[in-house]
């Protein structure tokens, strides 16, 4: 039988580089062992990358991985993946803008642990000044933020010690304790609390 | 033409003084009756109830008392019972313990008597009503910041005649 | 912006929700209906949460709060309808999204903590375990309402 091809339609696909686990994966895959030559590392991580990028979306905008930031038009280079040290993938821009708030403390939205790009990802190498200069701008702020709490804590315990300053808090405490009935008239009360027959 | 134009505007003028004299009669007429009204409302909280609410702390002497009839005192919106620990008040022993089922939320249950000072705090009712011999312990001294007046009772059956 | 399209969607796709903008044009603020968990004072009630997002949202948390002298809960404050949570404040992280915050505050009506009392008087009532007051006060201002 004869076969003429009249037309080819190429297909392409790409996906992020997220390669992190996946050699060990596919040693330690008993599926892949027995057949070790007929898929190499490359198109496995490159298969289980596409496959997962599907399913897979940045946790803070929710567009997949190989999508776009809400920022921006074309996906690729200028929106490009960052994977952190604990494995969670982020587009750049979303987690760049997360770390750079005062509320993220330079943590991962994720896990809560301090976001550092993963060394040794192809990837990640573009980015690495730049997420070094925020994590010492977030550290340092954090220490700044631990001084002022201990310089707050200070002060309070010093106005402890000052009989003045401990009845000016006391009533504001008072004050703020009695919110929706505001006593009318203090000197009416007092007299209210001469009853006939009076509380020991 | 010109003659009836002057009619037009005769007319209408009158027709103005009328409406004019109609508004001014009329809100003199409503305020007056408003200030009636005021008078009235005056009249009616300085004879009737001083303290339009009420938190009644319920103790032994008063939940064993036969003679007060809860089931009404309880279906006036502005009072409430707080039961403090180790004070039995079960709603069905006597007939005067029958309380309207819509009413029982307005019974309020305290384990600790710390609890029951809280209770009072939060409701911040005009008028605390309680007997401190029952008690066995002080009333705390900032609760007069949290009520406007404090009625100490030594016979709780008096109670009832305040309320209704 | 477009996260919060799409969180309309996956909510709108739902119907076991109340979660919905005002109006659907505008997805700055958000109203939710919750229900008052089984085996709790709030058991039998609904409750309206308001919401609004600010601009820099999801990197902020939304702004909820309850309706005014509709909420009694330590961790309310009964006079405003503000809520203390620790994911509606430091806590926070832009992967949570509104279905998740609403769902934690409805958490939070079955869990309350007495180390942030937005309540001061239930807060005592909860520091005492005095939970016969606590559930009783509760039911006295929800019924109140009514």
């Amino acid at each position: 039988m004869k076969v003429r091809v009249k037309e080819v339609y190429p297909i392409f696909a790409w996906s992020w580089d997220t390669y992190t686990e996946s050699t060990d994966l596919h040693n330690n895959d008993p599926l892949h062992n027995k057949y070790p030559n007929k898929i190499n590392n490359e198109t496995y991580t490159f298969l289980k990358n596409y496959r997962n990028d599907i399913d897979d979306v940045c946790g803070i905008c929710r567009v997949s991985y190989n999508g776009v930031c809400p920022n921006c038009k074309m996906p690729g280079k200028s929106c490009p993946l960052v994977v952190g040290t604990c494995n969670h993938n982020f587009h750049y821009h979303c987690i760049y803008r997360w770390l750079d708030t005062v509320n993220s403390k330079g943590l991962c939205p994720m896990c809560r642990q301090e976001f550092t790009l993963k060394p040794d990802v192809v990837i990640n190498a573009k980015h690495t000044q730049k997420f070094m200069e925020l994590i010492s701008k977030n550290r340092e702020r954090r220490l700044m933020m631990e001084r002022e709490e201990r310089e707050l804590n200070d002060d309070l315990n010093m106005d402890e010690e000052d009989e003045v300053t401990r009845d000016a808090i006391d009533n504001a405490a008072g004050a703020t304790e009695a919110w929706t009935q505001v006593p009318q008239d203090i000197s009416d009360e007092e007299e209210d609390m001469t009853y006939d027959d009076p509380i020991e | 033409m010109a003659p009836s134009g002057r009619r037009t505007s005769t007319s209408r003028l009158i027709g103005y003084g009328a409406a004019l004299t109609i508004a001014i009669g009329t809100t003199a007429w409503l305020l007056w009756n408003s200030s009636k009204d005021e008078d009235k409302d005056m009249r009616a909280t300085n004879t009737s109830q001083l303290y339009k609410s009420k938190c009644i702390i319920v103790t032994n002497s008063a939940s064993d008392s036969p003679n007060i009839k809860w089931a009404k005192i309880l279906a006036d919106p502005n009072v409430v019972l707080i039961i403090p620990p180790k004070v039995e008040f079960p709603q069905s022993a006597y007939e005067n313990h029958v309380v309207d089922s819509k009413d029982i939320y307005k019974i309020i249950h305290c384990n600790t008597m710390a609890g029951v000072w809280a209770c009072v705090k939060s409701l911040k009712k005009d008028e605390l009503v309680l007997n401190s011999n029952d008690l066995g312990e002080n009333v705390p001294v900032d609760i007069v910041r949290y009520v406007k007046h404090i009625s100490n009772v030594e016979d709780m059956t008096s109670v009832l005649d305040e309320v209704e | 912006m477009s996260r919060l399209i799409k969180e309309y969607k996956t909510i709108n796709a739902q119907d076991d929700i109340l979660l919905f903008p005002e109006t659907a044009d505008n997805l700055n603020n958000w109203t939710a209906m919750i229900t008052g968990p089984p085996n709790t004072p709030y058991e039998g009630h609904d409750f309206k949460l308001y919401i609004s997002i600010p601009d820099a949202y999801p990197n902020s948390p939304p702004m909820v709060k309850f309706h005014r002298e509709a909420m009694p809960h330590v961790n309310v404050n009964y006079e405003t309808g503000e809520i203390c949570l620790d994911i509606l404040k430091g806590e926070w992280s832009p992967v949570y999204n509104l279905l998740y915050t609403v769902q934690s505050i409805e958490r939070l009506l079955s869990e309350p903590n007495a180390d942030s009392p937005l309540n001061l008087e239930l807060g005592i009532l909860m520091r005492e375990g005095d939970k016969t007051a606590y559930d009783s006060l509760v039911r006295y201002y929800l019924q109140r309402q009514k």
